[in-house]
């Protein structure tokens, strides 16, 4: 049988009321509390019995501090003549317990003792929320500026949604700490000072456990959707990367308490080592990350190399689901069948293929076309006016005189097999160049200038693509 | 607003642990004696946390209404100041004249 035990402890920082009925009840099933952070609390078996717990907060108390102040150590003599026995303390937070039937409580005046709640608060875990709601509201608000610059791009992109949704996840954890904080205060220090009640704290304990558990089920599917690539590997180091980070910066603030260094010089260090590693991994990541960006794709390996005017251009063979020969017949073999990934996403999948001759062969037909296949219907309507929008784009060209204007002319779907298709027109003439809906999937394909398409071509296309 | 502010807005008016805590310094006393000496005062009917006295020890010192007098290790003796006195006797006048509307109204015989 275990003797000890450690549990994952969610409270907002001023539930002291929901913090004193949790250690109350882990005393009468005859566990005690040894310690508190950030990592867990930790408990030893007692024989089962009912003790009293006291939540205080001493203000002038800091988590940087080498170890506790004379005034500290007062405050527990205090505490301790009348029965209170410190149990653990964390930062401004002192646990005491007492066995006594029916002890005097610590704080005797709700007025007093709010105010020191709040002298905490204002100290430590508020201020941590406001920079995180800040930080919060600047990143979901470039998440929402992305989506709709670009919604393809963030909804295509599993690592896009998922720190947009872990930043989202964050501001309403932070704004609903800070706001059921305020309230509660509000209330509390009213009924203080009108009849000397105290108003019992109600923390967010749920609430935090739910989006724990919505960051994690969002991690974990972001690595089954990478499904053992070199990308599963780079989410595991990042957390790592992360644990090893917080690791560092707490194990250092640690040992300079052992040092016995002074709470301001701590804490001075502590910020400075922070923000210098979190600058400084931000920049290596980035670096590694553009320098060996080709060794995260998808390795794709040539089936052949050929050089033409100093240059060396690739040769594949992939499978593609439409090619120039399913469309017309040609004598031409010096093909290369390239399709690319663009990215994958619970709601969205881009691919885009290409065939092409040799660059010493250029009389022959290509084929360029992409396929943006929308797994969610509601979706369907954004991504369309977003392929819309790229595929006649006159980004500075104000005039719709000038010659390189575009413009997408609906044209008639049913030859395409399509619900809507829509043909770009280039400075006044139309190009062989089509963006087709079908149900589930957007296409949109480029053949030469010169290619007549037939009735027949367009229904291969759309057999081919439009499924 | 700040233990302070709540505190210098209460001494207008003191609390009646505050009244006890400074009764208890007409001579000097330790601070955490105070804790003991309040229930005995008043037969147990008022009993002061000692988070709450510890926080109005220095409350009273930083308005200056008690000074400290010995320090022995973490164990600091206080005592009243005139001021912390003046401030005992308008409360002590209040509740007099309190007492004294209440006895015009029912009459002294009417306190159970």
């Amino acid at each position: 049988m275990k003797n000890t035990k450690k549990r994952f402890v969610f409270f907002s920082f001023y539930d002291r009321t929901g913090i004193e009925a949790y250690l109350e009840k882990q005393a009468e099933r005859g566990w005690m509390l040894d310690k508190t952070s950030a990592f867990g609390w930790s408990f030893h078996r007692i024989e089962p019995k009912k003790i009293h717990f006291s939540v205080v907060y001493f203000a002038k108390a800091s988590a940087f501090d080498p170890e506790p102040s004379e005034a500290q150590l007062s405050f527990r003599d205090f505490c301790e003549h009348t029965g209170w026995k410190l149990v653990a303390s964390n930062a401004q937070m002192q646990i005491f317990c007492n066995e006594e039937t029916d002890p005097t409580p610590i704080e005797t005046d709700a007025a007093l003792e709010v105010a020191a709640i709040h002298a905490s608060a204002k100290k430590s875990h508020l201020s941590s929320y406001y920079l995180l709601a800040g930080v919060g509201v600047m990143q979901a608000a470039l998440f929402f500026w992305r989506f709709f610059s670009d919604p393809i791009g963030v909804l295509a992109s599993n690592a896009n949604l998922f720190s947009g949704m872990c930043w989202i996840l964050m501001l309403a954890l932070s704004v609903v700490e800070i706001v059921g904080y305020h309230i509660w205060y509000n209330r509390a220090k009213s009924a203080a000072e009108l009849d000397g009640g105290f108003v019992e704290t109600r923390g967010h304990r749920n609430f935090q456990i739910v989006i724990l558990c919505m960051m994690l089920l969002a991690f974990a599917f972001l690595l089954i959707s990478y499904g053992g690539s070199k990308m599963t590997l780079i989410a595991f180091a990042s957390i790592a990367v992360i644990l090893g980070v917080t690791a560092i910066i707490v194990g250092t603030s640690e040992l300079m308490k052992k040092m016995k260094l002074s709470a301001k010089i701590n804490r001075n260090t502590t910020i400075v080592l922070t923000l210098v590693i979190s600058f400084g991994l931000t920049g290596i990541l980035l670096i590694s990350v553009i320098s060996r960006i080709s060794s995260f794709l998808p390795e794709k390996v040539p089936v052949d190399t050929y050089e033409y005017n100093g240059w060396t251009f690739e040769v594949y063979h992939d499978e593609l689901p439409l090619t120039i020969e399913d469309l017309k017949e040609t004598d031409y073999d010096g093909y290369s069948y390239e399709i690319r990934a663009l990215d994958k996403s619970v709601f969205i999948e881009q691919k885009e293929a290409a065939q092409r001759p040799r660059k010493d062969a250029l009389v022959y037909p290509e084929l360029d076309y992409s396929i943006t296949t929308v797994k969610m219907p509601f979706m369907y309507e954004l991504c369309k006016k977003a392929l819309l929008d790229d595929f006649a784009h006159n980004y500075g060209r104000p005039e719709p005189e000038d010659d390189m204007w575009e413009e997408h002319i609906q044209v008639e779907a049913t030859p395409w097999g399509a619900n809507e298709a829509y043909q770009l027109k280039l400075g006044g003439e139309m190009q062989q160049r089509f963006l087709l809906c079908y149900d589930n999937c957007i296409v949109e394909i480029d053949f030469d200038w010169d290619w007549q398409l037939t009735s027949e071509q367009m229904k291969i296309v759309a057999e081919k693509l439009g499924r | 607003m700040g233990a302070n502010h709540v505190a210098r807005a209460k001494f207008q008016t003191l609390t009646e642990q505050m009244f006890y805590a400074l009764l208890c310094l007409k001579d000097e006393c330790y601070g955490m004696d105070i804790l003991d000496r309040v229930p005995a005062m008043t037969n147990q009917r008022v009993s002061i946390g000692s988070g709450t006295l510890y926080t109005l020890l220095e409350q009273f010192l930083d308005a200056e209404m008690i000074r400290e007098t010995k320090v022995e290790g973490r164990r600091r003796s206080y005592i009243l100041t005139d001021k912390g006195r003046e401030m005992l006797e308008k409360e002590c006048s209040r509740l007099t004249a309190q007492l004294a509307d209440y006895h015009m109204i029912f009459g002294k015989e009417e306190i159970q």
